[in-house]
């Protein structure tokens, strides 16, 4: 049998949409309104459930990116710096490499990578204002990816000013 | 004392359950006022407590009756009509009737609203604090008036506190805008009309008000020509993003480490609202009148060009059909300063504008990525479902602090 799920949240949907919405005291506002936003979620995550595995991949595959923006830098930051970011790198590589790679190992190698960029712009602090300098522009430049990416993924929360900008999902995870 | 290593360390899982090395290594790294500092040592001591379950009405009548038999020293009273209030996203919120004597006064009654913690709020606040500024502001505009308080919670199941139910609506009834607290409502060109002078009135009067040579309770207050105010503040936000989070954000440690370079001195005391838009105050929809400033839980004496870098983010406003922004849905951005600057008297400076408007951002990620997330996770709050939603803030305030960031790469 295929995997069920997006079906089964439909399911849910209606559950609570037509069967317990109607039951629930009008009076309570809360009740009312957390009613309809864990409907908007799960319709929410029905849309979203077979790009979670893709989302993954996009972010440290752009994750990876920045890291290797800093990695000359970081050498000039501190040993440390240089060694963990290095290490969390070629983790990380080796995960985006692997076409078989698990959800779980994705993320797992983003929080250890994004752990040591963390270090790095910490410890940059302390280092040479040029150092610092390029640390931080390398960040600013090379986050937008992953910002848009948020940005369509969360599309539907409705707190974009400018939806039309947006690009699609699709396009974003190399699908159209 | 082994505290937290903030620098390299793996584990978020932590947080979940803080001991106290944890929590003296970030009171020790992130020294804030009094009152702030007081209030995060709470909410990390209390952590990790069960979940917060809603109490009932009943329940709620239970406690509200015993406090006032307390603060009423015995004096007959009577409370009835207890409902509960939606719209905050941080505090629960019950109206009630009490009928009363106060002590040498003739029998009355009074339409009351009782507002209080949950177990933890995406700001953790301190409803002592709110109860002194408003107590402050009273009279300088309008806000509803002070009657009780049960700042640790001695009462309540949570510190609470009871003052006056305001009448009004916090956007007009037709309008589809503003369902999340009343972000990005739009009023519409006659509502504008009417509130944009009361608006920007009310805000110059907070920011121009003498508080010099007052004492206060809850309130610490920031030297002028020194960068005290700002350093409180950031360290505020850097405090509550150790505490909260559950992932790291190379785009916040770069604004963090831009906001420990560029601490700006304070040129004029104010009293800072802290949330000054739309939701936050109450009008007539007949008479487009505010009646009552609201949600003080951010207030604090500051720098005006907190409130001012606040006010003007992308996610606090409106934008018309033409791409014009309007602050708090009623100044056209391009006019807002000006007329700011015309009625109270205070300029605008440009550089802690921008200091002030990253650190806005960055305080907004923390909440909004940081603090609901660990609510969420533990089950904290009356509103998790509400709070998980506003996740979908991150990345429009991300782009705003990126596009801040570039503008200051040479600082």
């Amino acid at each position: 049998m295929i995997d069920h799920s997006e079906n089964t949240l439909r399911a849910a949907i209606k559950a609570l949409r037509f069967t317990v919405a109607p039951a629930v005291d009008p009076g309570d506002a809360q009740a009312v309104e957390q009613l309809r936003l864990t409907i908007d979620f799960l319709d929410f995550l029905r849309v979203r459930l077979y790009d979670l595995h893709a989302r993954h991949r996009y972010e440290l595959s752009h994750q990876i990116n920045v890291a290797q923006a800093l990695a000359d830098d970081a050498k000039l930051v501190c040993d440390q710096a240089d060694l963990r970011l290095q290490a969390a790198l070629h983790t990380a590589e080796d995960v985006i490499r692997d076409e078989d790679a698990q959800t779980g190992d994705l993320r797992a190698a983003s929080k250890v990578l994004w752990a040591a960029v963390r270090g790095t712009i910490r410890e940059s602090r302390q280092a040479p204002d040029d150092v610092r300098r390029r640390i931080e522009a390398s960040v600013v430049r090379m986050i937008d990816p992953l910002v848009t990416m948020e940005s369509a993924w969360y599309l539907p929360f409705g707190f974009e000013p400018d939806p039309a900008s947006v690009p699609g999902l699709g396009e974003l995870f190399g699908r159209e | 004392m082994t505290g937290p290593d903030l620098t390299w360390g793996l584990d978020f899982d932590i947080q979940d359950n803080p001991g106290p090395d944890f929590i003296a290594a970030l009171r020790a790294k992130f020294p804030t006022e009094r009152e702030v500092d007081k209030i995060l040592t709470r909410k990390l001591s209390h952590r990790a407590g069960p979940p917060y379950q809603r109490p009932s009405l009943p329940d709620m009548a239970g406690y509200l009756d015993a406090f006032l038999a307390h603060e009423l020293g015995g004096a007959d009273f009577r409370t009835s009509e207890l409902r509960w209030f939606t719209g905050g996203v941080s505090k629960i919120q019950i109206g009630f009737t009490l009928d009363w004597q106060p002590p040498g006064n003739e029998r009355r009654s009074d339409r009351l609203v009782l507002r209080m913690d949950p177990s933890e709020g995406s700001n953790a606040t301190s409803r002592a604090r709110e109860f002194e500024l408003l107590g402050l502001v009273n009279g300088v505009i309008p806000v509803p008036g002070t009657f009780f308080l049960d700042a640790e919670g001695t009462w309540f199941p949570e510190p609470a506190m009871i003052y006056a139910f305001a009448p009004g609506v916090t956007k007009p009834r037709l309008t589809q805008t503003g369902k999340i607290s009343g972000l990005g409502t739009d009023f519409g060109p006659e509502y504008r009309r009417l509130l944009a002078p009361q608006y920007i009135e009310h805000l110059a009067r907070i920011h121009a008000m003498d508080v010099s040579g007052r004492s206060f309770g809850t309130l610490d207050v920031p030297e002028t020509g020194t960068t005290q105010a700002a350093q409180w503040a950031l360290n505020h936000a850097l405090r509550t993003w150790e505490e909260d989070r559950g992932e790291d954000s190379p785009l916040m440690e770069v604004a963090a480490s831009w906001l420990l370079r560029n601490l700006p001195a304070l040129d004029v005391l104010s009293v800072v609202h802290g949330d000054y838009r739309s939701g936050n105050f109450l009008f007539d929809e007949d008479t487009g009148q505010i009646n009552a400033w609201l949600d003080w839980e951010r207030g604090h004496l500051g720098d005006r060009h907190r409130d001012l870098a606040w006010i003007t983010l992308p996610t606090m406003g409106h934008y018309d059909r033409h791409g014009r922004y309007y602050v708090c849905g009623l100044v056209p951005l391009d006019e807002f300063f000006e007329r700011y600057s015309e009625v109270s008297g205070l300029s605008v400076d440009t550089e802690r504008l921008r200091y002030y408007q990253v650190l806005c951002c960055f305080v907004i990620i923390v909440s909004t990525m940081a603090s609901n997330y660990r609510i969420a996770r533990l089950g904290k709050s009356h509103q998790d479902i509400l709070l998980t939603r506003v996740e979908g803030m991150v990345p429009v305030i991300s782009r705003h602090l990126i596009t801040l960031l570039r503008q200051t790469e040479n600082d």
